[in-house]
């Protein structure tokens, strides 16, 4: 039936989103994550993409997570002679992970869950209004 | 079913009324994957063609299968089809707006509320004409 199916691929829909939360919850966790010892690599910024694919128990394409992978790009360093991860010159290399644009992913994310949590109580609603049918 | 309930120049307003709800139903699944899939790269919105063409097309005679190499007509028109309307693209070519899909939905549902009141009470029609008024 079709409103099932519209219930798991919005379920599928906030499954993903909680999944891109959790991604982003881990990059500003470890915002300040640097290595341990000098030269050391610290925590590499994750990204996540989506993708529909064909889900055959279903019958219907629903959107997964397609690939959790490290964002490239430079690491800002800092002067921190102290820090047991400073190179010959005094310099830390800090993670690449920006705040702001973890702020606005969360954001996103957020509102696309809510989109689809709407969805849902909408098919909801149009099923149960369907079973009243019965009485 | 039969050619005749299949034909809404024959149809019964209960038939039409499970027609339209069938194609509601199937809009519903439709819209839900587009809202699901609206942070997904390369996604385009989707739609199914308006229930009046569905209507429009179904109204011609059906073609006989006299032959078992026939292939038989696509039929239901709920085949989606991307919705290349839609004003707005954002840089990993996502072109799903949640605005648009909301107010389709809000539409969805209504029409969906009015079918199933429709389908009630033709049915309670029936009922008072038995006699079995509860």
């Amino acid at each position: 039936m079709d409103l099932d199916r519209a219930l798991s691929i919005s379920a599928a829909g906030m499954a993903a989103q909680s999944a891109r939360l959790r991604v982003v919850a881990e990059n500003i966790a470890n915002r300040d994550s640097t290595g341990q010892s000098p030269g050391a690599e610290p925590y590499r910024r994750k990204t996540i993409t989506f993708d529909n694919r064909l889900d055959r128990a279903v019958g219907a394409r629903m959107v997964q997570v397609a690939r959790v992978a490290e964002a490239p790009g430079d690491f800002p360093e800092e002067y921190d002679p102290g820090h047991p991860a400073a190179d010959a010159r005094g310099y830390v290399r800090r993670p690449n992970v920006d705040s702001l644009i973890e702020s606005m992913d969360m954001r996103e994310a957020q509102r696309s869950y809510g989109a689809n949590l709407a969805v849902l109580e909408t098919t909801r609603g149009m099923l149960s209004r369907a079973i009243e049918a019965l009485r | 079913m039969q050619a005749a309930s299949t034909n809404p120049i024959h149809a019964n307003p209960i038939t039409l009324a499970e027609r339209r709800l069938a194609w509601l139903d199937g809009r519903q699944r439709v819209l839900a994957e587009n809202v699901a899939n609206a942070d997904t790269p390369r996604y385009w919105a989707q739609d199914l063609a308006p229930f009046a063409r569905l209507l429009a097309n179904a109204a011609g005679p059906d073609l006989a299968i006299t032959n078992a190499t026939h292939i038989a007509p696509r039929g239901g028109g709920l085949r989606p089809r991307a919705d290349r309307t839609a004003i707005e693209r954002t840089p990993d070519g996502n072109g799903v707006s949640l605005d648009e899909q909301a107010l389709r939905i809000a539409e969805t549902d209504s029409q969906h509320s009015l079918a199933m009141s429709l389908h009630r009470k033709y049915l309670a029609l029936f009922r008072t004409a038995l006699g079995r008024n509860s």
